[in-house]
């Protein structure tokens, strides 16, 4: 039967498989558009998240509040122009920062200078290299984070801007 | 029966001439049959994808299936921000959602409006009533909320109302740099400072406008303007720091101020900027610019000397010197001491024509030039009558603002040639870049000239009327200034205006430091004075000290006879010779 021919069967199963082919090929890139306009919102989303972020972290770091903040928090106070100096001869002599060795004599004392100045000649600071010591070492501190300091500060500051920006509601920043 | 079978029993009957007929309209019934069904395969496939494949599918791998609706084409162009020139922000936009109804979608206005009025603090019950029972389709209930309030509104699930997403401007510094930057209205037109200058360019988006403030210096001059002000109980203040340099303003404050945020609530008075809108008459200021023209114009030795014994009659007015020294003073002691018979003498010598086009020269005659459109006009006599000459040698009868007095001396103390005030970034480097590639400068005084100036301005810190402005190791100069302000028409000499206007370091100026102070009242630590020796000095002083140091400027503590006021110091009387009293307070 001439309707049964060959030619026929494999044209039919070509565009079968073609037909297949197309329709997973449009199913990929279906998918793959709803993904790009996933991402794109997720991007501009983020986007938004950065703005607001960095609005927040220039809200938070203004010089009266960073000013109040050290204030009340720490003993530093500004560089004054006596504080400025021009030559560094009245500075001590600085090395790099050596990691002190982990002896249990010197675990005694709980500080361990960032900086050490050049020891004096008389000193009596041990010269020999310091020696690994494994065993006898009590367990290392772990180092310690910094506490973190008491939320004095309502952490809805801006939060409060964002909400007197109604014009009703204003009565001027925090 | 199946199908083939059913052909095979019409083979049998039909036979003969019609038979190919028959065959043909077989195979077409076949073809078609097999189209069909290749059809409803297809519709099929199609209802698989979209309800499994599509739907249920990423619904199972637990992917949001909210498809944004063409991102790109909804993203609005956002107005651009401000930063200062270290990149911090002073104006930036933010998203949020602003809350519209359409009332022919709710229901029940009533409940809607209770429930409303319950979730965004902001509203009132009869108004939303009101607005969700008009016959429109579209009104707006709220502009701008807070995340927080949306999400409750989402939560009403009231189909009726709907949100739109707009910008809202935010300014994180708040006040600090408030006459500046300037504000925006609800729908982001640019009303005043920056803001409204450059709107055009804002609107479109893109890169941050940079300008030439920095916000540690705009804090610190903000600081010690309020403090001077609270000091000494006056109505408000300006404050000035100009790169001499380059002409950039790194700082400029006017007090009271407001918070952009909230332009509405403000006051005229702190809306009002005090740097470039307001022109004041400056008083001894002025004296920079009529004692430099006279030492430019004449050219005359330092040792000449004028009568300050009497007060000078000219027709029916007369000048007096608010703090006598009766005597004949030279050049440097009627700068020092802020004379000002002295001035009125020098600015005569000068003569009308040649301080009129010294003044128009400087500038005092048009709007200063700044990027900003809050600028007024100066002041100036019209006609210009003789006895103007002497009064606006003393900076009384011309009035300028605070960024005229900054600019036009900074000019002079950097060598006498023209600086411009700018405020944007760019355009300050291109103007040096332009400068450097041309090398031309506007020369206004000779560099000879600009050194006296320097040195006179030197010897108003270490001898004068502005000794509490100096910095040890920074070598301040500088001239200060007190002007009676006009009431009624009269000069009221309990209504002040002090101001100091230094620079530093003085051997090569690069800052420029002013504040003045509108009516301060004297307070006991001033023993009774408001001068801008005793109110504005000391407050430009602790900007200074408290500036350099930011900068990383080093101090450079110079020998008694190094400093620029020594070589001044023979043509000062000096009241051991001759026994006399020289004051140990100096004002003008």
């Amino acid at each position: 039967m001439k309707f049964l021919r060959l030619s026929t069967i494999a044209a039919l199963a070509l565009t079968m498989a073609s037909g297949a082919v197309l329709f997973s090929t449009a199913q990929k890139v279906q998918q793959a558009e709803s993904r790009v306009a996933r991402l794109k919102s997720s991007v501009s989303q983020e986007e938004q998240t950065i703005r607001v972020l960095r609005a927040e972290w220039d809200y938070l770091n203004r010089p009266d509040r960073l000013e109040a903040l050290v204030k009340n928090n720490l003993e530093l106070v500004p560089a004054s122009p006596e504080s400025v100096r021009d030559d560094s001869s009245h500075l001590p002599s600085v090395r790099m920062p050596v990691i002190p060795a982990r002896k249990p004599g010197f675990a005694g004392t709980n500080s361990i200078p960032a900086v050490y100045t050049a020891p004096e000649p008389a000193s009596s600071m041990p010269s020999e290299p310091a020696a690994p010591v494994v065993e006898s070492a009590p367990a290392l501190q772990r180092p310690v984070a910094p506490l973190s300091p008491k939320d004095d500060f309502p952490r809805n500051d801006f939060q409060s801007l964002m909400n007197d920006l109604a014009p009703a509601g204003g009565e001027g920043t925090p | 029966m199946s199908f083939t079978n059913r052909f095979k029993k019409l083979r049998l009957r039909i036979d003969g001439s019609k038979r190919s007929a028959l065959d043909t309209a077989h195979s077409r019934v076949v073809l078609i049959s097999a189209g069909f069904i290749f059809l409803y395969v297809i519709v099929a496939g199609r209802v698989m994808d979209l309800t499994l494949i599509q739907g249920e599918l990423p619904r199972m791998a637990g992917v949001a299936i909210e498809r944004a609706a063409e991102p790109e084409a909804q993203k609005a162009i956002m107005r651009a921000d401000i930063v200062d020139r270290n990149g911090v922000l002073l104006a930036t936009s933010l998203e949020t959602a602003s809350l519209h109804a359409d009332p022919a979608l709710v229901k029940d206005p009533v409940r809607a409006a209770e429930l409303l009025t319950k979730a965004v603090p902001g509203l009132v019950y009869g108004e939303v009533l009101e607005k969700l029972q008009k016959k429109t389709r579209f009104i707006w209930l709220k502009r701008n909320l807070t995340p927080e309030e949306q999400q409750k509104i989402l939560e009403l699930g009231e189909p009726g109302l709907q949100f739109q997403t707009e910008y809202t401007r935010i300014y994180p510094q708040g006040e600090l740099s408030a006459h500046m930057v300037g504000y925006t209205d609800v729908d982001g037109h640019g009303l005043a400072g920056v803001e409204r200058s450059f709107n055009d360019l804002l609107v479109q988006g893109g890169k941050p406008l940079a300008l030439t403030l920095d916000i540690r210096l705009q804090h610190i001059l903000r600081r010690e303007t309020r403090q001077a002000i609270n000091d000494f109980t006056a109505r408000g203040g300006a404050g000035i720091i100009m790169d001499v340099e380059t002409g950039e303003i790194l700082a400029a404050t006017s007090l009271p101020d407001f918070d952009p945020q909230n332009p509405s609530s403000a006051s005229k008075e702190e809306m009002f900027n005090n740097i470039t809108l307001g022109v004041y008459e400056p008083g001894s200021t002025m004296k920079i610019f009529s004692t430099a023209a006279f030492l430019d114009t004449r050219n005359p030795g330092l040792g000449m000397t004028f009568d300050t014994s009497k007060p000078l009659k000219v027709g029916r007015h007369t000048i007096h010197d608010y703090h006598p020294e009766n005597r004949p003073l030279t050049i440097p002691e009627v700068f020092m001491h802020s004379s000002n018979i002295g001035s009125a003498l020098m600015g005569q010598m000068v003569g009308t024509e040649g301080l009129k086009s010294f003044y128009k020269d400087m500038g005092f005659f048009d709007p200063v030039a700044i990027e900003i459109s809050e600028k007024g006009r100066p002041l100036v006599p019209n006609p210009w009558r003789e006895i103007t000459t002497l009064t606006a040698s003393f900076g009384h009868g011309i009035s300028v603002s605070p960024l005229h007095i900054v600019a036009a001396s900074s000019s002079i103390v950097r060598g006498g040639t023209v600086v411009k005030p700018t405020l944007i970034l760019d355009q300050a480097r291109a103007e040096k870049t332009k400068k450097a590639a041309n090398g031309t400068e506007i020369s206004i005084v000779s560099p000879q000239t600009a050194h006296r100036m320097r040195q006179l301005m030197r010897l108003v810190v270490t001898d004068g009327t502005a000794r509490k402005a100096d910095v040890p190791g920074y070598n301040v100069g500088g001239k200060t200034g007190t002007a009676e302000k006009i009431v009624n028409g009269r000069y009221d000499h309990k209504k002040k205006i002090s101001s100091f206007l230094g620079f530093f370091p003085m051997e090569k100026p690069r800052y420029a430091v002013f504040i003045m102070v509108d009516e301060p009242h004297p307070n006991k630590s001033s023993y009774g004075y408001a001068t801008g020796g005793w109110v504005a000095a000391p407050a430009v002083g602790n900007v200074i000290g408290a500036m350099a140091p930011l900068l990383g400027m080093k101090p450079h503590t110079l020998a008694e006879e190094d400093d620029l006021s020594f070589s001044l110091k023979p043509y000062l009387h000096d009241p051991k010779k001759e026994g006399g009293h020289l004051a140990t307070v100096t004002t003008e």
